[in-house]
């Protein structure tokens, strides 16, 4: 993790939280600087809202320390946060404009300015004209765009936003996205939770890769692509055979999860230069029977599936 | 700045408010409540009087008697007809000074018109022999088998009683309705980020608080307005009487609003320990049963059954309130009502204490998301 910067709006250190039923996380750390887009990655089950509940003091972790603003965790600081929870919803019967402007005053905001921010936004966001609409009447983009509004209507400092892209089309992602891009211009700070690596490459400036309860990277966009390895996921019977051929490219195997029947999948790891249809061809020439074969993407897909192969067993099983 | 308490309260109660459908379902109440007391009116005021037989050697002194009674039976709300059959009050006079009258068990009169029957005796008897001596009237009547049932005020109270049941019935199924929906809508995790979980309970109780104040006020005010309207309707009257008596009414209001308090603070912990809206349906039902027995427990009190309770019942926090409304304020000292208030009020508070902690997802564990909030 890069040490604490002056403009580190959330800094969460070794926070652990786990639940009777089994889950939770064990050891996550991370920062979000002011100005940026940090993306918070990870697969479902990974811990990423159960992270983001901590640090709003929704859920009481069992170790680690939150830090918000430079100081630890306070109700007081919470009002500056504007959080898009995983759990989606807002009241069906409230119109969309008191909906926003309700956010905006349980955060400490004066009436009269709730509703102005409430039609600013709306405008902003191209919801002008569905202002008086119920939730109930709203598209379910609609109504997520309305909620997106209302965790943005008190000018929060720092946005935490859980998957805030799903069940969104393509042209209202965009629209989000450039409300979000205005929102980082203005020197606002967001957490990105996601678990769609494109998304993440979309806007974020950074990322923090959570897997199985566990940070496995924190750092910039590009320096996480890098760490995509190159090679293809093939499933066979044959892992001897698979090995030798991988050897003989400069490359080596690592099991992955996921069996067909007597067959395995294997992650065949090979030097940059070697391109996937050489690995085919050899595998053809040495008689390798091949059920499976899927290149690795490259960028943060691959680091992603990469990091959370080599991160130590304790924690997988985590 | 509005307080988050106030803010959702605000909430909760536009919600129910603003509709069509809640000022028709409130239109019925007091049309029907009309319609009861009018009913009651017919049933017993004017159109049934309470016969009487005055039995005397003396018809001057028979007469004087009727009188008495007449104006007596006005204080109670009551109409007499005087013929041979009905509630006998036997009249004799020893001497010049003295008039016995003998009332029969059950006499239909209350203490204040039994005095007021001496009174009036006394003050014909100095008006038409002045220079006679001082006169003296004494009645023997039995002792009244239950001093509950004898009150004017106690149909009164029962009505307060079965209203407060009523009230508390339509006011928890909302106030049910209203937590689980937060779930249902998705929207608690968003409340939790913005107002403490004390607050948001705090708020929903008020809101629909507010609203069931709304409701009953309707049904008192609408009921008391036709009730003013039906002339020496004996229940009526007694409603008027209890209601609107000052100490009664704050009695009253305090143990409505404990009573809402504990069974608020028992609802919304149901609520938010429910997972959906079938087993907050499910949970809710031993509250409600208890709810009901409370109802009973405290009629069967009211009727003198011979298997009422005992007074001890009093002590039990969900039967305070119903059993706090049949008694008389006169019966219990204000000392022991108190203390049946602080008790309530310290039930409650326990109650709500667990319900805000059920409403934290902070509290051990998987909290109020339950084994959702595991998974991330």
């Amino acid at each position: 993790m890069p040490p604490a910067g002056p403009t580190d709006l959330l800094r969460i250190t070794g926070l652990a939280k786990r639940f009777r039923g089994g889950g939770g996380i064990s050891n996550v750390t991370f920062c979000v600087p002011a100005g940026a887009v940090t993306g918070f990655i990870g697969v479902n089950g990974a811990g990423k809202s159960t992270t983001l509940r901590c640090a709003l003091g929704l859920l009481k972790p069992d170790a680690g320390e939150i830090r918000l603003f430079g100081r630890p965790f306070s109700l007081a600081a919470r009002r500056r946060i504007g959080f898009l929870p995983e759990e989606r919803g807002l009241f069906p019967h409230e119109r969309a404009r008191d909906a926003i402007a309700f956010h905006g005053r349980l955060k400490g905001m004066g009436r009269y300015a709730a509703f102005a921010a409430a039609d600013r936004l709306l405008d902003r966001a191209g919801l002008g004209a569905r202002k008086q609409d119920r939730i109930a009447v709203l598209s379910k983009g609609n109504a997520q765009r309305v909620q997106v509004l209302a965790a943005m209507v008190h000018d929060p400092e720092l946005l935490l936003l859980d998957e805030p892209l799903s069940g969104l089309d393509l042209i209202a992602q965009s629209e989000l996205l450039s409300l979000l891009a205005e929102f980082r211009g203005r020197g606002g700070g967001i957490l990105f939770s996601t678990h769609s690596m494109s998304a993440a490459e979309t806007i974020c400036d950074r990322v923090v890769m959570l897997s199985a309860g566990h940070t496995i990277f924190e750092g910039a966009v590009p320096d996480a692509s890098a760490l995509a390895p190159h090679g293809a996921i093939v499933v066979t019977a044959d892992a001897e055979g698979l090995g030798a051929a991988g050897a003989m490219l400069g490359g080596h195997i690592v099991p992955v999860a996921g069996a067909m029947g007597e067959a395995a999948r294997w992650c065949v790891v090979l030097p940059r230069h070697i391109t996937h249809p050489v690995l085919i061809r050899v595998l053809a020439e040495r008689g390798v029977p091949i059920l499976a074969f899927e290149p690795i993407k490259a960028g943060l897909e691959g680091a992603f599936w990469h990091l959370a192969q080599h991160q130590p067993l304790e924690s997988r099983a985590a | 700045m509005t307080s988050p308490t106030w803010l959702i309260a605000e909430r909760e109660f536009r919600t129910y408010v603003a509709t069509l459908s809640f000022w028709a379902a409130l239109a019925v109440g007091p049309l029907a409540a009309g319609g009861g007391v009018l009913l009651a009116g017919n049933a017993y005021g004017p159109i049934r009087p309470v016969t009487i037989a005055v039995a005397s050697h003396d018809a001057n002194l028979a007469g004087a008697v009727r009188a008495a009674l007449n104006e007596a039976a006005v204080l109670d709300g009551r109409r007499l007809a005087f013929t041979n059959g009905g509630a006998r009050v036997t009249v004799t006079a020893p001497g010049p000074e003295t008039i016995y009258l003998h009332l029969e068990p059950d006499f239909p009169l209350s203490a204040a018109g039994r005095a007021l029957v001496a009174r009036t005796l006394e003050r014909d008897a100095a008006r038409r022999a002045s220079e006679a001596a001082p006169l003296t009237v004494r009645q023997f009547a039995a002792p009244e088998a239950s001093p509950l049932r004898r009150e004017p005020g106690q149909v009164a109270r029962l009505l307060l009683m079965a209203m407060l049941w009523l009230t508390l019935a339509g006011s928890l199924g909302m106030l049910l309705q209203t937590v689980v929906r937060e779930r249902a809508t998705r929207s608690l995790e968003s409340l939790l980020a913005a107002a403490l979980p004390c607050q948001i309970m705090a708020g929903k109780l008020v809101g629909v608080g507010g609203v069931s104040l709304l409701v009953l006020a309707a049904w008192i005010g609408s009921s008391e307005a036709l009730a003013l309207l039906v002339p020496k309707s004996g229940l009526a009257l007694s409603i008027i009487t209890e209601v609107t008596r000052p100490v009664l009414l704050l009695r009253t209001a305090v143990i409505y609003g404990l009573a809402y308090a504990f069974y608020g603070s028992i609802t919304v912990a149901v609520g938010a320990l429910a997972r959906d809206s079938a087993s907050a349906q499910n949970l809710s039902r031993p509250m409600f049963i208890l709810l009901m027995a409370a109802f009973f427990i405290a009629l069967a009190q009211a009727m003198g059954s011979p298997s009422a309770s005992p007074s001890w019942l009093l002590y039990v926090p969900p039967l305070t309130p119903f059993l706090l409304l049949i008694y008389p304020a006169g019966v219990l000292s204000w000392s022991a009502q108190l203390g049946l208030f602080g008790l309530m009020a310290t039930a409650s508070f326990l109650v709500a204490r667990f319900a805000a902690s059920r409403f934290a997802l902070g509290e051990g564990g998987a909290g109020f998301f339950g084994a959702n909030a595991a998974a991330g």
